[in-house]
């Protein structure tokens, strides 16, 4: 059976996850961590750079380092979190073909799922390594509310990295997985989930037969850490305004090094009650001297920066509640996930609403990968007795006649599901009529998402209202959307199945998934040689350094020149490897210079 | 092996139990021979519902399940078998669908085929009860059980990347159907509202099945004859009746005057015997029985006149007796509020006195108080359906409706209108638009729905003449206008 690992991959921080012996672990990266920083970048050489290397050169190249690229994928140019993204971020952020987002790293253009793809290429290379064998399966998690085009455009990464995703999950739910995963507990659970990004909230029966039921969900995918992040950044930059006049926005380095500094203090403030924000040289006052930035920030000013952020969420769980017509008090257990719920604060806010101590035996960095995992596994073995039953995070439905929005599928609809309505021709004389699939929850059509559509011709020509036409939505398990609209009176049918746009043609992801390849392959071998090259490099030195002294004690004989002539072969040789960067000869060579070495050392230490 | 069959347990007094009118009605054609297809057949009672209520009446001790080929029990009756367990309802109904089916190459395990085929031809018939195998009691929690159970046998994913061939969409159809029953069920004002639909659904059901059968009976009846024994099993004074033999059955042809003659002389006989025993071969209600008086009579003639007086003074007695038993059933009933029962006891009591012209036209009168509380169940059962867009249904209840209501145009649009929604049969529908014009001429939705109707026929000359007479009540009617357009070019 085919191994599917879970990746969670997240604003902030990615994660992977496999299932083991019926044990669902994470897997960590080369650096022993269990999280990857989600930040790719690309250096002045052309190298990329993915997780904790990218994150380490953030400060010294700024405009050449992507972090929270979940933010932009599958979203369009004009759309206002869009624009807001453009303006805080300090990598530049273009406009692609239709309407599409690219990001210029060193002079080229990205789609965002190939950014993304590289953060799951990473995390594929870690499971690799890890399992000792070639992965190709994978869950990847988004956040609930994401959109079917936000969704589309995660899977096109995931192709891009090499990827089948196999299922797309939302993240509190694969917390709720790994939360209720062999527990054999019958329990109505609300999943809090304050991640980097995003904030969501969903409410789930776990039953018997290992079925996991999505009562509702909701949530709000721009209201994250870097929300709180960008509170303290602007409390920062105005106060430093007021004391030196200076704009540190309008410096790139500057921005991201108060980026960071930002989230060090606000991680810190979940443990301290006060913390310094140390900046030195943060810019030049343009009088040929440095100025420093240096304030303290107390918690009780991030919460007072970050409290309307966290009522937001209490807001979002309320409604959610009454979605799922529940009360507080049918809710057994409150699971909390994401890296923001380690804040004091939230925790206490949790609290306060849902009148219950919040659970905190899950780890909230891990735990969604762990669920992503567990899903994994439930699809491709029989074994597993585990049913996830998922709803539309968004209602579904059509344009209609002064472009009001007819929902067909509301939100919170278990799925595999499918819909009917009927609809009449909304002009005299109408041949045909043009369907527009759109997801959301707003009356006005132009404020939801638009997902797809098509024409169905040849209606009767009469006046209005007169010609009937069925429109049927399907969602089946795998969360594709299939429209179908049918002339009542003919029987002429149109169908199509909404292939959500990522922003992407089929094309594209084609040749980006090649060039992908590519990468990985000129990655691996260099990563490979430039181990190899390390070492022998050192051993040259070392070689290099004990010649004169050698030299001297054996040269007397001829058994010790015949060793001299070979030591300097071997590093001959080494050398022109290193140039011709070839690490299958330098890794050939390396034997024999630890050989050499030793023996050069033997000798020494002899006399 | 035969299927077991219901029968009444003697000596229940069935009052002390609620029953709900569907029950009652059951009960009334409960007699040890026939199965519940049967009764479903002869009580135009859905399968589910006989099903469930012989259930209930099983569990209150009032039936029992026999073999039907077993020898009947002498009375005293032996004391009871042992309950057999209750039957699994799958098993008591035939299979629906073609067995091929079983057959198909894909990667569905056999037993779990059988399961979806089962429900998946049966979803019409059930209810979200019966599809979640849960009582019409079932708290939250028990709902809730059942459902996560069959969702996770039928949710797509059980099979993830298998081929299930034309089992993914029926699974999926089944998912979706289970899940609605779920989430109608879990939820506390849906619940409230689909049982009421429900209840309608059964109180038409019931109510239409009794009173076509007393109707039918009433009409069976000629006149009392010694022949037409009283009712068999139990009737709503509550003595129920054990036969000893088949009883008589209603159906049977009424014995030839010869025939009489007969058995009243062979009758005289035993009797001028001396040996004073009642008649045997006719099981009746237990009525008071008077001490027959041993006379001598001068001539066999004499003795076989007056004995015939006697007898027939006798089975008189026992008519009134019925007629005022039923009649005081029927009022009782009626004082409850019961009106199906009631309609039914009535007609019974009319049976047993045809002439009593009182009691007829009381009985029609109540017939009519049912027909009305009928279809105004069916009028709500419609308005449900109309909105669930199950238009079939929507139709046959507002064709219900109609019936019940002959001046009733409005009933009789809706139910064409149904039909036409429905894709049915359009003779049908072009009736009821026919009588919704002749109800009510000026109405002109009324012409433009006959009109449509004649239009999707392919009657384009009666649709164009229909569209016609429409637009002389109503000129302007932009519907008709446009009906003529299209038919103009047809």
């Amino acid at each position: 059976m085919e191994k599917v690992i879970g990746i969670d991959l997240g604003t902030t921080n990615s994660c992977v996850a496999i299932v083991e012996n019926g044990t669902p672990v994470v897997i960590p990266n080369r650096g022993g961590y269990k999280t990857t920083p989600s930040m790719v970048a690309v250096t002045e050489a052309g190298k990329r750079l993915v997780g904790h290397i990218a994150k380490r050169q953030a400060i010294t190249n700024a405009e050449n380092t992507v972090y929270a690229a979940k933010r932009l994928i599958g979203r369009k140019w004009n759309s206002p979190q869009v624009k807001n993204a453009v303006a805080t971020s300090s990598y530049r952020i273009v406009e692609g073909p239709h309407n599409d987002v690219r990001i210029v790293l060193r002079d080229k253009e990205f789609s965002v799922p190939e950014i993304s793809a590289m953060v799951l290429q990473e995390m594929k290379v870690i499971a690799e390594d890890y399992l000792g064998e070639p992965v190709s399966k994978a869950v990847v998690t988004v956040p609930a509310y994401f959109n079917d085009n936000q969704r589309q455009a995660t899977k096109d990464a995931g192709e891009i990295a090499g990827l089948d995703v196999i299922r797309i999950i939302n993240e509190p739910t694969a917390a709720a997985l790994s939360y209720g995963f062999g527990r054999n507990i019958e329990k109505t659970v609300a999943v809090y989930d304050f991640g980097g990004g995003t904030f969501d909230i969903s409410i789930l029966e776990i039953g018997a037969h290992g079925v996991f039921k999505v009562i509702a969900t909701a949530g709000d995918t721009f209201l994250g850490g870097e929300d709180v992040d960008a509170r303290i950044i602007d409390w920062l930059v105005s106060g430093f305004k007021e004391e030196h006049g200076i704009d540190l926005r309008q410096d790139r380095m500057a921005l991201q090094r108060l980026k960071d500094a930002a989230e060090k203090a606000k991680c810190e403030l979940s443990s301290v009650r006060e913390t310094e924000v140390n900046l030195p040289f943060i810019i030049s006052s343009g009088r040929n001297e440095a100025l420093h930035l240096q304030r303290s920030l107390t918690r009780t000013t991030l919460e007072e920066l970050s409290e309307d952020l966290i009522d937001r969420t209490v807001d979002i769980c309320r409604q959610t509640l009454e979605d799922a017509k529940l009360e507080k008090d049918e809710i057994d257990e409150v699971v909390l996930v994401g890296g923001m719920t380690r804040m004091p604060r939230i925790q206490q806010a949790v609290q306060q609403f849902f009148e219950k101590e919040p659970n905190k035996g899950v780890h909230p960095d891990e735990v969604v990968a762990l669920g992503a995992a567990i899903q994994g596994a439930a699809l491709v073995d029989d074994k597993q007795e585990m049913i996830l039953l998922d709803v539309t995070p968004h209602a579904l439905g059509i344009m209609t006649f002064g472009s009001y929005f007819e929902e067909l599928i509301p939100q919170n609809t278990t799925v595999p599901t499918h819909r009917t309505k009927i609809f009449t021709t909304s002009r005299d004389n109408q041949t045909a009529v043009k369907i527009l699939v759109m997801q959301g929850e707003s009356q006005r059509a132009e404020e939801n998402e638009l997902l797809g559509e098509f024409i169905l011709t040849g209606l009767r020509r009469a006046p209005k209202g007169q010609v009937e036409i069925e429109v049927t939505f399907e969602i089946n398990a795998d969360g594709i959307v299939s429209v179908r609209a049918k002339d009542l009176e003919t029987g002429l049918e149109q169908s199509i199945q909404v292939t959500a746009t990522s922003g992407l043609t089929r094309d594209e992801i084609k040749t980006m998934m090649d060039n992908a390849k590519d990468d990985l392959v000129d990655r691996r071998t260099s990563e490979e040689f430039e181990a190899a090259r390390q070492e022998a490099e050192k051993l040259i030195t070392e070689i290099e350094k004990l010649f004169p002294q050698v030299q001297q004690i054996v040269a007397s004989s001829d058994f010790g020149r015949d060793a001299i002539e070979k030591a300097k072969a071997i590093v001959e040789k080494a050398r022109s490897a290193i140039e011709r960067k070839d690490a299958a000869a330098v890794k050939e060579q390396l034997e024999g210079l630890t050989r050499t070495h030793r023996m050069f050392k033997g000798v020494v230490a002899k006399t | 092996m035969a299927e077991k069959v219901p029968r009444l347990v003697a000596n229940v007094d069935i009052r002390k139990f609620r029953l709900d009118p569907t029950d009652g009605f059951l009960l009334t054609r409960i007699d040890g021979r026939l199965g519940p297809r049967d009764l479903a057949r002869e009580t135009g009672l859905p399968e589910f519902s006989v099903e469930r209520a012989l259930e209930k009446l099983e569990s209150l001790g009032v039936i029992e399940r026999i073999d039907p080929n077993a020898p009947p029990p002498t009375a005293p009756p032996p004391p009871p078998p042992p309950k057999p367990a209750a039957p699994q309802f799958s098993q008591l109904l035939e299979a629906k669908y073609d067995p091929a089916e079983l057959e198909e190459a894909c990667d569905v395990p056999v037993q779990h085929r059988k399961r979806v085929l089962d429900l998946y031809y049966r979803l019409d018939d059930i209810d979200h009860y019966t599809l979640l195998g849960v009582t019409r009691e079932a708290d939250k929690k028990t709902v809730k059980r059942a459902y996560f159970e069959l969702a996770g046998v039928l949710h797509p994913d059980r099979y993830f990347k298998k081929n299930l061939g034309s089992f993914k969409p029926k699974m999926e159809v089944l998912f979706a159907r289970v899940t609605d029953a779920h989430d109608t069920l879990v939820d506390k004002d849906r619940r409230v509202d689909y049982d009421a639909y429900l209840a309608e659904v059964a109180t038409t059901k019931g109510m239409e099945a009794m009173l076509e059968r007393a109707l039918d009976e009433a009409q069976r009846v000629a006149a009392p004859t010694p022949s037409s024994a009283p009712s068999r099993g139990s009737v709503p004074d509550g003595t129920p009746v054990v036969a000893s033999t088949p009883p008589a059955s209603g159906s049977l042809p009424p014995a030839s005057a010869e025939e009489l003659q007969a058995r009243r002389e062979a009758l005289a006989r035993r009797l001028l015997g001396g040996a004073g025993r009642p008649p045997s071969a006719v099981t009746r209600p237990s009525v008071a029985p008077e001490a027959p008086n041993p006379l001598r009579y001068s001539s066999s003639a004499d003795a076989v006149e007056a004995l015939k007086r006697r007898y027939e003074d006798r089975i008189e007695q026992a008519n009134s007796a019925q007629v005022r038993r039923y009649t005081e059933a029927a009022e009782q009933a009626l004082a409850k509020n019961d009106l199906a029962n009631a309609a039914s006891s009535f007609s019974l009591a009319v049976k047993y006195a045809p002439d009593d012209v009182a009691l007829a036209m009381r009985y029609q009168e109540l017939k009519n108080q049912a027909d009305a509380v009928m279809s105004e169940s069916y009028i709500k059962q419609a308005g449900y359906e109309e909105r669930q867009q199950k238009w079939p249904e929507a139709a046959r209840s507002w064709a219900r409706v109609a019936k019940l209501r002959p001046a009733d145009a409005r009933a009789a649009e809706r139910a064409a209108f149904c039909l036409l929604k429905a894709d049915g049969d359009m003779h049908e529908a072009a009736e009821h638009a026919k009588r919704a014009v002749a109800t009510d001429p000026r109405v002109a939705l009324h012409h433009v729905t006959l009109a449509e109707v004649y239009a999707k026929a392919g009657l384009v000359a009666s649709a164009r003449r229909a569209a016609e007479t429409g637009l002389v009540v109503d000129p302007k009617n932009v519907a008709l206008l446009a009906l003529m357009k299209r038919l103009g070019k047809g």
